[in-house]
């Protein structure tokens, strides 16, 4: 990455003189340059020129609040803000204790709440309802039609026309009041700061277990706060998220479980779950889902009880064990990956078997393979798109809903809408996949 | 009493024969209870003979089309075809694209290697469905009328009903015994190209044995079409209208390829060949330096040294990430019956709808899965075997 920086970015004799000898050294490399740099310049003016002049992100801005609540009851939606709110204080105190990084944090707090601040103060599309009539003449008949005329209104502050519209779209989009953004990102901060006050003890296993307990206890509470909401009530990226969350907590727990299952110095154990690993990992995720879709009274009065159970239950039940055989394969890498010396030291000093496990092997191990895990979330992340298959109303099913015209006015904005629920599965995705990266960076896992 | 069970907890051997006996009871239980429930609905296959019901004509090949007539076996055979016949050219596609993209990544041309980032950063983070759904709900719709003959005229159609491109047809009843002189030929050829390399690598002269080997195919591919008395010939696609003035694609000229195959395959290829471009550049990066200044140091061009020296040191470490990768896109595939392609699911799917045999169908679907990812393992641990240094 070094020498694709010119060494003095001012000068720009300096820079040409870089060009020359990086992208036009010789016949074929200037052929290169010259299509990629044209490649280029086609691709950004297509999306500067869609986003900016072609894009009616009013039509993004109506329905922002059905991409992330659904229809969620609007008087419940605390319930979904309050976990929003824990969950953003618990990662910035965690980035805080750990990363310590404040500026960076600071700076993207500070700027995300500016933009909202500033252009969204104000901003506000909705469509309006008249009742219109007219009269036409056809075959020499006066005819009187009404119906109701649809009209898109924006409400701007004093942003410019397309970046009103574009800050509509992505600036706001939880379709709150900018004020509750606003308290988001001053808890977010406050977060932060607290954690890097309290760094200092961050090798103190009392905040290493409070915080682990934290986080463990993060997700069942987030579930526990829905209860009271009808469950068909749980939709778009919320539905995602919740899904996401739940899958990969029990999968986590449950492919340790197999992982530790398949080294067992016990023959049933270890057979029983490598026959459960290879099973499941046999067929596709939707076969899965769809077999736990259609499942009634074919085995018996298991299948019975299990399609009694609620069908976005069944989902997470099945996103955890599918998860789990992919996850016990990870790990069990990670346990290959310990030394045996470390196994046969802690039989010699005498610890438990319960003991060895807990202290000595699992943190080894499954340190070396967090980079390899969180790749399994991602694809577990991406993996809740599927639920559109299944006619459960995730993000990208209320895409295909609100484009099959429950505003009829958002008919014909299909790149608008399909953009900005491909950001919302992206940006997550890429954020894990960072998180990866630094993890793997950090941990040293590749330079051993 | 107390004692009686601590003397047998504690007791090494007795411990395993009792942990070993309630988790294996509890294990063949399930085992059981499965199997019953299997055999207990399984020996019901009446349902297979009975008519599929609705025609499905997504499919590439004309011969994998299902009629409402077929049985609902053949409906699911044809429906595993369809699988087949989309995963092979993704897997093919992807290989290629990912391959030149993470080439790409490497490249020493910065602007080139950020294009490969983008692309991969792209492709890699987005969900597969919601790639299909792009690609079979939006962007193909936006794709010309059939009437306006999109394309090259009388070669390639593009249209929003998909896609027309010449094939082949059979003018007799046998044309197929071509088919099986080409893979004689190709067997025949290779033979013939082994021989003549391992003579040029004994005696060190020239042998010209590619050369030699696509002249035996040639000849044998050029004899035996004249020897079958013209067994093909190349059918070019064509609109023509309806009698209510429709414009179709003619049933009977060309190959009709539709917006559910072509989307299907254009995601998959797009969303894996994002995967195989790291996977590629992981194994490139994993070639150690020296090989490639060595081979600087002999004097061999940047060609050279990319396909004799690098590449075929980087196939070795790629191979186990590629048989992953194929098998995923393999599974994968099942996504396309959200857009409507008919392949396994889908059409397993419908018969289970008509029929309600459940566990049958799927059971199927499972064991087709089983087997096409046997035969892609087979296959990658046959060229991994090959690569590896003996």
């Amino acid at each position: 990455m070094t020498t694709m920086m010119a060494p003095n970015p001012g000068a720009v004799a300096e820079r040409i003189a870089w060009a020359k000898a990086n992208l036009f050294n010789t016949r074929g490399n200037t052929v290169l340059s010259v299509g990629a740099i044209g490649i280029g310049a086609v691709l950004f003016f297509l999306v500067v020129r869609f986003v900016l002049f072609q894009a009616n992100w009013g039509l993004v801005a109506i329905n922002r609040k059905l991409f992330f609540f659904g229809s969620y009851p609007a008087e419940e939606t605390y319930r979904i803000w309050i976990a929003i709110f824990v969950g953003a204080v618990l990662i910035s105190l965690t980035y805080g204790i750990w990363v310590r990084l404040m500026r960076p944090y600071l700076i993207v707090i500070g700027a995300a709440a500016l933009i909202i601040l500033t252009l969204g103060l104000g901003t506000d599309a909705y469509i309006t309802e008249e009742q219109f009539t007219s009269q036409i003449v056809s075959n020499g008949q006066t005819e009187t039609i009404s119906g109701i005329d649809k009209t898109l209104v924006f409400e701007r502050g004093w942003a410019p026309r397309w970046l009103h519209a574009f800050s509509l779209g992505l600036a706001v989009p939880f379709g709150s009041s900018w004020l509750l953004m606003a308290a988001l990102f001053a808890a977010m901060a406050a977060g932060a700061w607290l954690g890097t006050r309290i760094a200092g003890w961050r090798e103190n296993p009392i905040l290493l277990q409070l915080m682990g307990a934290l986080w463990v206890l993060y997700i069942p509470f987030v579930v526990v706060l829905q209860i009271g909401v009808p469950t068909n009530n749980w939709e778009s990226a919320f539905l995602d998220v919740l899904v996401f969350s739940v899958g990969g907590f029990f999968s986590f727990i449950l492919g340790l479980m197999l992982a530790l299952g398949r080294s067992s110095p016990f023959v049933a154990i270890r057979v029983a779950s490598v026959g459960y690993i290879e099973v499941v990992r046999a067929a596709p995720l939707l076969v899965w889902l769809l077999f736990a879709t259609f499942l009634k009274s074919e085995l018996g009065p298991v299948g019975e009880a299990f399609s009694s159970i609620d069908l976005v239950f069944r989902v997470m039940f099945v996103f955890s064990f599918f998860g789990a055989a992919y996850i016990a394969e990870v790990i069990r890498g990670g346990l290959a990956s310990v030394p045996r010396g470390q196994r046969e030291a802690a039989q010699a000093v005498g610890l438990p078997v319960f003991h060895m496990y807990a202290l000595i092997i699992l943190p080894q191990a499954i340190k070396a393979v967090i980079p390899a895990i969180i790749g399994r979330f991602i694809a577990l992340w991406k993996d809740t798109a599927l639920l559109a298959a299944i006619s459960i109303v995730n993000t990208l099913e209320k895409a295909k809903k609100i484009l099959g015209g429950q505003t009829d006015i958002a008919e014909g904005a299909f790149f608008e809408i399909y953009i900005i629920v491909g950001l919302v599965y992206w940006v997550v995705s890429f954020m894990l996949s960072k998180l990866g990266g630094a993890a793997e960076a950090r941990l040293g896992v590749g330079r051993r | 009493m107390n004692d009686l069970l601590s003397a047998i907890w504690y007791r090494g051997r007795s411990r395993s024969l009792v942990i070993n006996l309630v988790v294996g009871a509890i294990a063949a239980f399930i085992a059981v209870y499965i199997v019953y429930s299997l055999v207990s609905n399984l020996f019901d296959f009446d349902f297979l003979f009975g008519p599929y019901g609705s025609p499905d004509r997504s499919s590439i090949l004309s011969v994998l089309e299902i009629e409402a007539s077929d049985p609902r076996w053949l409906g699911m055979l044809k429906g595993a075809g369809n699988t087949i016949s989309v995963v092979v050219f993704a897997i093919a596609l992807s290989s290629l694209l990912g391959l030149l993209i993470g080439v790409a990544r490497l490249s020493s041309n910065p602007i080139i290697t950020r294009l490969g980032r983008l692309y991969v950063e792209t492709f890699r983070n987005l969900p597969l469905l919601l790639i299909m759904f792009f690609f079979a709900f939006g962007a193909f719709r936006e794709l010309p009328k059939l009437g306006e003959k999109a394309g090259i005229e009388n070669l390639i159609y593009i249209s929003n009903r998909g896609v027309a491109i010449p094939w082949f047809q059979g003018n007799h009843e046998l044309w197929w015994l071509w088919l099986v002189a080409l893979v004689v030929a190709v067997v025949v050829a290779w033979r013939v190209q082994r021989v003549k390399a391992r003579r040029e690598a004994y005696t060190g002269l020239s042998t010209y044995a590619n050369t030699w080997g696509v002249g035996v195919f040639a000849a044998i591919a050029i004899v035996s079409y004249i020897a079958l008395l013209f067994p093909v010939n190349l059918s070019l696609p064509e609109v023509t209208q309806t009698q209510a003035g429709f414009d179709v694609y003619n049933p009977d000229k060309g190959n009709h390829l539709g917006l559910g195959y072509i989307s299907a395959l254009v995601s998959l290829t797009l969303y894996f060949s994002a995967f195989i471009a790291e996977i590629v550049r992981g194994s490139i990066q994993a070639v150690p330096r020296g090989q490639v200044e060595a081979s600087a140091s002999l004097g061999l061009t940047t060609y050279q040294r990319f396909t004799l020296i690098v590449l075929p040191q980087a196939l070795r470490i790629m191979i186990p990430s590629l048989n992953n990768e194929y098998q995923n896109a393999n599974k994968d595939s099942t996504l396309a019956h959200a857009i409507a392609y008919g392949e396994i699911v889908l059409i397993s799917n419908r018969i289970v709808n008509n029929s309600g045999n459940l566990l049958q169908t799927y059971l199927f679907i499972f064991v087709v899965f089983v087997l096409t990812n046997l035969i892609i393992s087979f296959i990658m641990n046959t060229i991994n075997k090959n690569v590896q240094l003996k």
